[in-house]
């Protein structure tokens, strides 16, 4: 029963973390039909930043800026640099962005050695409740509650705004949009750079969830992004979360329960949504 | 016996009724014109038969057996081939290739992996054929893409003739071409096809409908409101009522009358 | 409507046109029988480097012709083929480590029925989604056997690998240069027969397939069925090249069989040109000669001058550098375009 409770947590907070990191990629790949598979690599450098700030400041707010705003600038290069002459090309941005992944994961290992880098946990949060003879730290209630947070304010600009609703529009027909005379071209920009912070702020408060981040990261964490994407269904808030957040628990309870096979099952789901509803769980039919 | 029989097919799409309840049959050797206007449901028609989108309920029955729920590969081998509206030809390759697997596709060579397309004498032969009737003999190793307008509707029908059908649907097959040239299209197909061969046509220009067709079907949003001879469409007061108004060119005075 | 020519004059012109294709063909094909030739005769009198490179290049040249059939040919966006190419070769390594059956000819049918398995299997999951879906789905999945080979720690050693594989036992010895004739046979001959299977019906119909599957399906082909042929036959040449690959490597790792190799042989058909089956290996050529190159001065920058090849190769290939050669060789020999 503990480990249960424990292990639905851990996943829970496992899970809000994948929301935050595959909520950018679902909707620009629903938004704008662009891959990024360099998506990842954003959630590397706001960990790597967010983390190399908090330790010269000490201050964990810092870090947070830090790390969004360099996932951002980052994002915001990509897409005007580069992916803005491939528009409508899938697998060139696929080729583009997959180059990116290493030529980000190769600057990093450069400049930050191969070692992984620990989190930053602000002293407030740091303590823990026990639940029978674990220790559940408050942190990773704090990440839950700031993913669900975050997840019912991006829901609500998907729904009840009118970016949001310009958003879903474009996602159906770019043409109209254009013709009615909004931008929708700014928009999708704001829209990929803003799912590029989310991925950076992702990787500053998911590390402590993670248990560390290294060069690799980038790499390794594209897959779960896809996963999430591909269970949950693309182009929507609701099917990054419950996406991720069925990863995120299943996977914690396979940890749990079944530690061997904790890498497989994110593929397993993968295979069986693929099986049951090819466009995702919440995903619309083509 | 009815070659192509279909009976109370509908078909739903997001909410709407895009065909309800069509029902006719076509004869050996019959020349049915499917008419109506645009978005009526002509095409959507046409894909359902051909079996690209499945009906919500309905039967379709190719001679006596049922192909409701075949998969097109296996409609077009009992004997069902359709041409497409917009050109849906194989641009990258050259005029011969794209009629030799058009060939190939019903024959049973198409599963051949070790000597060349090319290396097959009956199908080349019948390529060639077909190739001829359509005075496309000559630009047999042009790439599809350097082809006119013209040349194209042609090639699009000999691809649909390849597999040697009994029932033939051709969605706008003179799109785009003169009065003239539709009327040398259709007699091409008329001369190039099997004269038991039943063909459905949707089409737009009057002039080629009331010369070729032996009956005609109107289909107006979803539903088939007149079925007739030329005469008596001509004649029909909904039918009238429907293309009153529209600009076409002549098609339009020869119905009023 | 452009109907000057008769019937009479067809006579004529097809015999013009006969002629033309049997010189045309002889000249048009010199400069692979001057590379096939280099090939051949160049290597004893090399170094050992130059020897290695060529054969390292020969399998993935290979692997590369086996992403050709799947992408180029036949349209699926293949992002996980490296798995594939890489459980022959554990497979392989497997039988020679850890069991008694040392010959070639029984580990290889066996090693290429896991790489024709676990393609079928590839392309059954990834079968009802298309482009984009298709590739994110096997980059997933290959990405899966990779951790499989990493975890997996009792049989494959992990991150280490399997190693001490040697030469294949054929009946008689192979040493390097012996072993570099070996793979050139091999891979002349799978050349020979997918090139034969691209011009053959069912090899057309894949192109088919892959311009536009609506017309296919109404022409009486069972596109289903073919991709997954086609995407099979893929497999079995990929497991071939990763056969080949573990004898001349002495081993395998991951890193061989990941996201980075299954990345590295989309590029070489990219750069190469795709759907021209040969440029397979001149991507594979013009890779592995800059990562020779590379590695030799600044080893570790490698993974950046990759994302560059990447992102230069999709702003500068074009149609990749075969077609554009065999263009600039047919106008240097006289022959005008065939669509004018």
């Amino acid at each position: 029963m503990d480990v249960l409770a424990v292990s639905l947590l851990s996943g829970l907070s496992y899970g809000m973390v994948l929301f935050l990191l595959a909520a950018g990629l679902s909707v620009v790949l629903g938004l704008m039909g662009i891959v990024n598979l360099a998506h990842g690599s954003f959630f590397m450098i706001g960990a790597y930043a967010g983390v190399t700030v908090g330790r010269l400041t000490g201050s964990f707010t810092l870090a947070i800026l830090s790390g969004v705003i360099s996932a951002g600038v980052t994002g915001l290069i990509i897409e005007r640099g580069f992916l803005r002459k491939l528009y409508k090309h899938e697998l060139n941005q696929i080729l583009v962005t997959f180059g990116f992944i290493y030529i980000i994961a190769n600057l990093h290992l450069l400049f930050y050695g191969p070692y992984p880098r620990s989190g930053m946990v602000p002293p407030l949060l740091s303590n823990g409740f026990t639940i029978g003879a674990y220790t559940v730290s408050f942190y990773r209630v704090a990440v839950i509650a700031i993913g669900a947070a975050v997840c019912v304010g991006l829901f609500w600009v998907q729904e009840r705004t009118k970016i949001g609703a310009i958003i879903r529009a474009g996602m159906d027909d770019p043409e109209t949009v254009y013709a009615s005379g909004v931008n929708l071209t700014a928009v999708n920009i704001s829209a990929f750079c803003f799912g590029a912070m989310l991925a950076g702020f992702a990787g500053i408060i998911g590390i402590p969830v993670l248990g560390g981040v290294t060069a690799t990261t980038g790499g390794d964490i594209i897959f779960v992004a896809i996963a999430v994407c591909i269970v949950g269904g693309v182009g929507s808030i609701q099917g990054a979360l419950v996406g991720a957040l069925l990863i995120g628990i299943v996977t914690s309870m396979a940890q749990a329960y079944a530690p061997a096979t904790a890498i497989y099952v994110m593929y397993m789901l993968m295979v069986i949504v693929l099986g049951l509803k090819p466009s995702g769980l919440l995903g619309k039919r083509s | 016996m009815a070659i192509l029989t279909v009976k109370n097919v509908f078909f739903r799409f997001e909410g709407l009724h895009v065909l309800q309840g069509i029902s006719f049959a076509m004869e050996r050797g019959e020349k049915v014109a499917l008419i109506g206007p645009n978005g009526a449901g002509k095409t959507t028609l046409l894909n359902v038969l051909t079996g690209l989108i499945p009906p919500f309920s309905g039967r379709i029955d190719l001679l006596d057996r049922d192909i409701t729920h075949r998969p097109p590969h296996v409609r077009t081998s009992l004997g069902l081939a359709r041409s497409f509206q917009v050109s849906s030809l194989f641009l990258q390759l050259s005029v011969l290739e794209n009629v030799l697997l058009a060939v190939h596709g019903t024959a049973r060579t198409s599963r051949q992996m070790v000597r060349p397309m090319t290396a097959y004498k009956s199908a080349l032969e019948k390529a060639e054929k077909l190739l001829e009737s359509v005075d496309l003999l000559s630009k047999r190793d042009i790439a599809c893409r350097s082809l006119s307008h013209g040349e194209q509707r042609r090639l699009e029908l000999i691809l649909a003739l390849a597999s040697g059908p009994i029932a033939l649907l051709l969605d706008e097959p003179t799109a785009g071409l003169t009065t003239q040239e539709s009327l040398e299209l259709a007699a091409m197909l008329l001369s190039a096809a099997n004269k038991d061969v039943a063909v459905l046509f949707v089409a737009h220009d009057l002039d080629l409908v009331f010369t070729v067709a032996q009956r005609i079907l109107v289909l107006y949003y979803g539903k088939i409101i007149a079925e007739g001879t030329p005469e008596e469409i001509q004649a029909n007061e909904s039918v009238r009522k429907i293309y009153l108004g529209e600009t076409y060119s002549e098609g339009n005075q020869r119905c009023l009358k | 409507m452009g109907s000057d020519h008769k019937a009479g004059g067809r006579g004529v012109e097809s015999s013009k046109v006969d002629r033309r294709s049997k010189g045309r063909r002889l000249v048009y094909i010199a400069p692979v029988i001057a590379a096939l030739l280099f090939l051949a005769i160049a290597p004893p009198f090399m170094d050992i480097a130059f020897i290695s490179l060529a054969t390292r290049i020969l399998c993935f040249g290979l692997l590369a012709m086996s992403v050709d059939i799947a992408f180029g040919y036949t349209g699926m966006w293949t992002f996980g083929h490296a798995a594939i190419f890489g459980i022959a070769a554990y497979t392989t390594a497997l039988f020679l480590i850890y069991t008694h059956i040392h010959s070639f000819w029984i580990i290889t049918p066996i090693a290429i029925l896991m790489a024709a398995v676990l393609s079928a299997i590839f392309a059954i999951i990834a079968s009802r989604s298309s482009g984009l879906y298709f590739l994110l789905i096997t980059f997933a999945l290959g990405q899966l056997v990779y951790s499989v080979a990493i975890q997996w720690k009792s049989a494959t050693h992990g991150e280490d690998g399997l190693w001490g594989i040697p030469y294949p036992q054929i009946g008689f010895p192979l040493l390097s240069v012996s072993y570099y004739y070996f793979t050139l046979i091999v891979v002349a001959v799978c050349g020979i027969v997918l090139y034969c299977f691209t011009k053959s019906p069912f090899g057309y119909s894949l192109v088919c397939i892959r311009e536009n599957e609506v017309r296919a399906r109404t022409m009486g082909y069972n596109t289903r069925f073919r991709k997954l042929i086609a995407f099979v036959i893929s497999g079995v040449f990929a497991g071939l090249a990763g056969i080949l690959y573990v004898y001349f490597n002495g081993g395998i790792v991951p890193d061989n069989i990941g996201m980075a190799a299954s990345g590295m042989a989309t590029i070489m058909v990219i750069i190469g040109g795709t759907g021209t089956l040969w440029g397979g290996f001149i991507g594979s050529a013009v890779v592995l000669v800059l990562q020779y190159y590379i590695s030799l001065v600044a080893p570790q920058r490698w993974p950046i001058f990759l994302g560059a090849i990447f992102i230069f190769a999709v702003f500068f290939a074009g149609g990749g550098i075969f077609p554009r050669l065999a263009n600039l060789w047919k106008r240097a020999v006289g022959y005008g375009n065939l669509d004018s």
